[in-house]
């Protein structure tokens, strides 16, 4: 009997354990989920080039790099399109999102990247940005699948409520040089570049130029400006 | 009778290191895995085996599964469940890296290297299940012979030796 009930304990030790560990867990992942809100964006964009520059002058300028096949790139936006919205909406901050194209290679056939974000400048020319960009983050395809066809950017965008003249910005890939383009300077800045690393990689986020630690939770609330 | 104990001793010592072995394996791997949630999020995607909320439910929990598991083999409380435990979700493991080696995913971010995902001769499916295979090999010597030194098992089963589920036995 002694035995059994030894035997019995550390069952219930261990099971007891592992199980409030996963339930912790979860709560956890509620209650951070749950606090997250959600805001319509307010402001307007205009297009320099191919960067989509949100909202009006401010104080504080932030810089957001991405390619939209990056799947850190899709965490970052679930995390914290809510604040960015919010503090451009307020005028507290301008971003300036640099849409660009580090992973031609991951989809098959290659080039999604560089497609997904021609058609991002063309939602912002067609004043859908925010709508869009978001879209396709939340509705992201996987590395190491076909991505999405040009009629499906379509589609996604005349969802949204695109203009005529947006199928023709993404056939055309009006906006694929300046992509390009901008991939190769983002690359070769050694300013956007993590501690130690030797390479550029996405996201990458500049707050007035110094680049900012997506680790923090508070990396944006704590602009002070 | 002395011979006996000399050899049970030297399995005592093997086991131990089995036992602490697997417990880094664990701690370590949790440790990276809670210091980073979107890179496991990333991760858990990547082998395109689960839904959108399996994928968060995962991603959360797996990290903290693991560091409690680490623990517990740490405390050598429960050794030879926590053992089955541990071969479970190692078998998990396996079976997802080999299923996304077989479909030709390449299980790898490709946002923080360099501007880059991995070339696909630079995927190294072949490692990894090497190194789940021993880390099996660990957790298969706490199940056959749970029997370690310095365990909470000794303290939580005193009384009674010849149990044979458990931990002490």
């Amino acid at each position: 009997m002694a035995a059994k009930s030894g035997n019995r304990t550390v069952i219930y030790v261990v099971v007891g354990v592992l199980v409030a560990v996963v339930l912790i867990a979860w709560a956890f992942m509620m209650f951070a989920g749950g606090s997250k809100t959600k805001v319509a964006a307010t402001y307007t964009t205009t297009v320099q080039g191919s960067v989509v520059v949100a909202g009006k002058q401010a104080a504080n300028t932030v810089d957001v790099y991405e390619d939209f096949l990056c799947p850190i790139c899709g965490r970052f936006e679930a995390n914290f399109s809510g604040e960015l919205t919010q503090a451009i909406n307020s005028g507290k901050i301008q971003v300036r999102y640099h849409p660009v194209a580090i992973l031609n290679r991951a989809t098959n056939p290659a080039g999604y990247s560089l497609r997904a974000a021609n058609a991002g400048v063309c939602a912002a020319e067609a004043g859908i940005f925010p709508a869009y960009h978001e879209k396709l983050f939340t509705e992201q395809p996987s590395e190491g699948s076909a991505g999405l066809t040009d009629q499906e950017l379509i589609d996604k965008a005349n969802q949204v409520g695109a203009p005529a003249t947006f199928a023709n910005c993404v056939s055309s890939g009006k906006y694929s040089k300046a992509v390009t383009a901008e991939t190769l300077r983002a690359a070769k800045d050694t300013s956007l570049r993590a501690e130690g690393s030797n390479g550029f990689g996405t996201p990458t986020v500049t707050v007035n130029g110094k680049r900012a630690d997506l680790s923090d939770d508070n990396w944006l609330t704590s602009i002070s400006k | 009778m002395l011979l006996a104990d000399q050899r049970h001793s030297w399995l005592d010592v093997v086991g131990t290191l089995a036992r602490l072995g697997l417990a880094a394996v664990w701690i370590i791997s949790g440790g990276i895995k809670a210091a980073d949630p979107d890179q496991t999020y990333v991760a858990v995607k990547a082998y395109d085996v689960l839904p959108a909320p399996g994928v968060a439910a995962v991603a959360a929990a797996l990290p903290w599964f693991e560091l409690a598991l680490g623990l517990l083999l740490l405390l050598g409380v429960g050794t030879r469940l926590v053992g089955v435990i541990s071969a479970a979700v190692l078998l998990l493991f396996i079976a997802g890296v080999s299923q996304a080696w077989v479909r030709g995913l390449h299980i790898d971010c490709g946002c923080f290297g360099g501007g880059g995902d991995v070339a696909p001769d630079q995927t190294s499916y072949g490692t990894e299940l090497l190194r789940d295979t021993g880390f099996l090999v660990l957790a298969a010597w706490l199940i056959i012979r749970p029997r370690t030194l310095f365990a909470l098992d000794d303290v939580l089963t005193r009384g009674d030796r010849e149990s044979v589920g458990g931990g002490g036995s």
